[in-house]
């Protein structure tokens, strides 16, 4: 048997009724959360910025006038984990429209930018709307190993999937690109199906946007330093670094650990708001860890609430967890969830296990239950 | 002169400019410095923000039933203001970022030798941002304020002023009167130069004339001032016998204030009374603004791009309501058409301005949304 639920194995959907009252509870608990917003999430939000604007002061300070590896590397660690928190829970959140009642037009869904290469508005396109409408829709949702890696037997093997574990440590090492380029749909330019014309628009809003993310760390601020150039360069690269490798941890235990299901594109011809609870609650995975590992996933922790709830402040969705544990226990479904490393070694022993030729050929033909 | 000055050195600020927004776009990822290091200036004095001017409300003084005056101490670099003007008061409740507008009642006097400026507020059935402001604003409370905006300012030379106020429309007008006093005081202006100024105001009651005390004082110290009150409710609403009887002086400039429906028939009558006369009004509206007539109610479909939404809209109603109904929260402030805070780029589609009549052209545009109804599908880049 396949260890790894995927939609030919164990597509097995509850009743009508069954979602009707799971979308009814979901709904109402998110009713509940949203009229108590107010202050004190504005309050959280604030000093969160404080904290991230601190970390990158400080550290650019740091990189700039250390002359020995420790403050040199305590610097890069500082503006690594600035970097961290404004890309995942600064950047991501604001631009879910978590804040947008607060009617502040610089936590502005709508204008919102972050610091990584990806453009904001290619990453609302590509982020919020396909990935969270069509979240491990095969074929629909492009997040499902970013069209480089082979994470279910839904997707036909070919003898280059070989050495997807490489690929995989090389989008880690260039997330921030490999996410800004998301939108090109490379797999997409191969199979002729777009023209390369019909992405132009989107390649200059990424040059732009790209030029300007080099330019700050490995121009202004090198430059800055004068005889120092290298030493700046190198620290804002690491820094850089540790956001990617992060980044792309914590997005992956988000939606490839063991318990994480796929799901045909059929199923998105007049969903229901229950089927799509219950898509988003199987789609997901969460892991568990101390106050200062959420704050650092951007409460990606809880990506099962963030599936179900993508536009209340991630902040509460660890209030919220236990009444969507409770929900999930009613209506019989799983709720996926871990330690983090427990979630992720089964992120890597997906990827391996994936990678290796399947012994009978999938069945292509997906039918729905 | 100007047209010199503007054409050399506008091309050279606004290559600057953006060089300076790309700059802040690079280093920072917002368009100005400014709205990075605010948290963090924020937090050190609240009215230290650098992406908008800041006061401090040092005095809360209770009018009359249900209006309140905020006495405010703004930032230095506040720009100041012309009586008669008004200014958004932006305030955080429960989290939420509201402005509104309001005329400012105090004397540019006062600004200008003390620092100090006020709003003089009627609370607004249903109204969410007055209403709790009549509750909850205390001294100490921290306000945004725009720089100051209007038309409705003293007139440079008139022979004699006539001004027809109804209800909380007297507060710009309480400004103009507040610099003339403010000013033979000082001494600026002598009290024998002064022309002749009228003022008739109406409210409902007695105890609803708003700054009553400082009208009667101003009217028993100044001969040129003569100050009519007139209580509709015992005395009836406003009238061409009555205008004839007040205005004796027939006045050179009228200023009107006060709601639509009053400002309609104080205009039209002024008209037979003094028909020489320049009639100035308040622009913005005190009531709702009139979306357009019931005959022509149409349904056509909304598209939000930016979050694929589809929905029905009426040719009735603001898009900006009707983009919130659908679950948005786009940013927002007057909500009167004012301030541009609600711009945002219609992709398609053609938009009637509600203000000024107008429709768009069905091309790639900025609206504003507050004050845009639609009259053809829409595509809007939210
Ligand atoms: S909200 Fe002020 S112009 Fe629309």
């Amino acid at each position: 048997m396949n260890a790894y639920t995927n939609l030919s194995a164990s597509y097995d959907t509850p009743s009508e009724k069954t979602l009707e009252s799971l979308a009814c509870e979901l709904d109402s608990l998110k009713a509940q959360v949203h009229a108590d917003l107010g202050e004190r999430d504005a309050r959280y939000i604030r000093n969160i910025i404080k904290l991230q604007r601190t970390l990158e002061i400080a550290g650019r300070g740091l990189i700039h006038f250390s002359f020995t590896p420790i403050p040199f590397a305590l610097g890069v660690m500082s503006l690594g984990v600035a970097k961290i928190i404004e890309n995942m829970e600064i950047g991501h959140n604001v631009m879910h429209g978590q804040y947008d009642w607060m009617n502040d037009p610089k936590l502005h869904s709508t204008t919102y930018e972050w610091d990584t290469a990806c453009d904001a508005d290619s990453w609302r396109r590509t982020h919020n709307y396909e990935h969270h409408t069509y979240t491990n829709v095969i074929g629909k949702d492009r997040d499902y190993g970013y069209a480089v890696l082979r994470l279910s037997d839904d997707e036909p093997w070919h003898p280059m999937r070989r050495f997807q574990f490489g690929y995989y440590v090389a989008l880690s090492v260039f997330f921030q690109w490999g996410v800004a380029l998301h939108e090109l749909e490379t797999e997409k330019l191969q199979r002729r199906e777009i023209t390369l014309a019909s992405k132009k628009p989107f390649l200059k809003a990424f040059a732009k946007k790209g030029f300007k993310q080099i330019f700050k760390d490995y121009v202004f601020f090198p430059l800055l330093a004068g005889p120092f150039f290298l030493k700046v360069a190198a620290g804002n690269m690491i820094a850089n670094l540790i956001r990617n490798l992060w980044a792309s941890t914590v997005i992956f235990c988000g939606h490839f650990t063991e318990g994480a299901k796929t799901f045909p594109a059929s199923v998105c011809e007049n969903e229901s708001k229950g089927h799509w609870y219950y898509r988003q609650l199987l789609g997901s995975g969460n892991f568990e860890g101390g106050r200062a590992l959420h704050i650092l996933s951007g409460h990606l922790s809880y990506q099962i609430e963030h599936h179900l709830f993508p536009d209340i402040p991630a902040h509460r969705y660890a209030e919220m967890s236990p009444r969507v544990r409770e929900i999930c226990e009613a209506h019989g479904l799983p709720y996926n969830t871990g330690s983090f490393w427990s979630q992720y070694k089964t992120v890597l022993k997906r990827i391996i296990r994936f990678a290796r030729k399947p012994a009978t050929a999938p069945d292509l033909s997906m039918t729905t239950a | 002169m100007a047209s010199i000055h503007s054409s050399s050195t506008q091309p050279k600020t606004d290559w600057l400019q953006a060089a300076g927004k790309w700059l802040s776009q690079a280093l920072f990822n917002t368009d100005t410095a400014a709205d990075y290091f605010d948290v963090l200036a924020e937090s050190v004095d609240p009215l230290w923000s650098l992406s908008e001017t800041r006061a401090k409300v040092i005095e809360v003084i209770q009018e009359a039933p249900g209006v309140v005056t905020l006495v405010l101490k703004p930032v230095a670099r506040w720009t100041g203001f012309e009586a008669g003007q008004f200014v958004q008061l932006g305030i955080e409740i429960n989290g939420s970022r509201m402005t509104r507008t309001f005329s400012l009642s105090s004397a540019p006097c006062l600004w200008k030798s003390q620092g100090i400026v006020s709003v003089t507020l009627k609370r607004i059935p249903e109204g969410k941002v007055t209403g709790w402001i009549h509750e909850n604003i205390r001294t100490g409370q921290i306000v945004s304020l725009s720089s100051a905006q209007g038309e409705f300012t003293p007139p440079v030379n008139a022979k004699s002023i006539g001004y027809l106020a109804a209800g909380s429309g007297i507060t710009p007008i309480m400004s103009h009167l507040r610099e003339y006093v403010a000013s033979i005081e000082s001494g600026a202006t002598e009290q024998t130069s002064m022309v002749p100024v009228t003022l008739v105001f109406y409210a409902n009651r007695e105890e609803d004339f708003i700054f009553s005390r400082d009208l009667s004082l101003f009217a028993r110290q100044y001969d040129w001032f003569t100050l009519h009150l007139i209580a509709t409710e015992e005395q009836g609403q406003i009238s061409l016998s009555q205008l004839q009887k007040l205005l004796i002086d027939t006045p050179e400039q009228v200023y009107v204030c006060g709601p639509g429906g009053f400002r309609e028939s104080a205009i039209s009558l002024l008209q037979k009374v003094c028909p020489n006369a320049t009639i100035h009004q308040e622009a913005f509206s005190l009531s709702p603004i009139a979306m357009g007539s019931s005959e022509d109610a149409q349904e056509h479909q909304m598209y939000l791009t930016k979050s694929n939404r589809q929905v029905v809209v009426s040719s009735q109603m603001n898009l900006l309501d009707q983009v919130e109904a659908a679950g948005l929260s786009p940013v927002s402030g007057c909500r009167m058409g004012i301030c541009y805070t609600c711009k945002c780029q219609k992709k398609s589609g053609r938009v009637k301005n509600v203000l000024t009549g107008e429709i768009s052209d069905a091309g790639e545009e900025t609206i504003q949304l507050c004050v845009s109804v639609p009259v053809s599908d829409v595509e809007l880049g939210l």
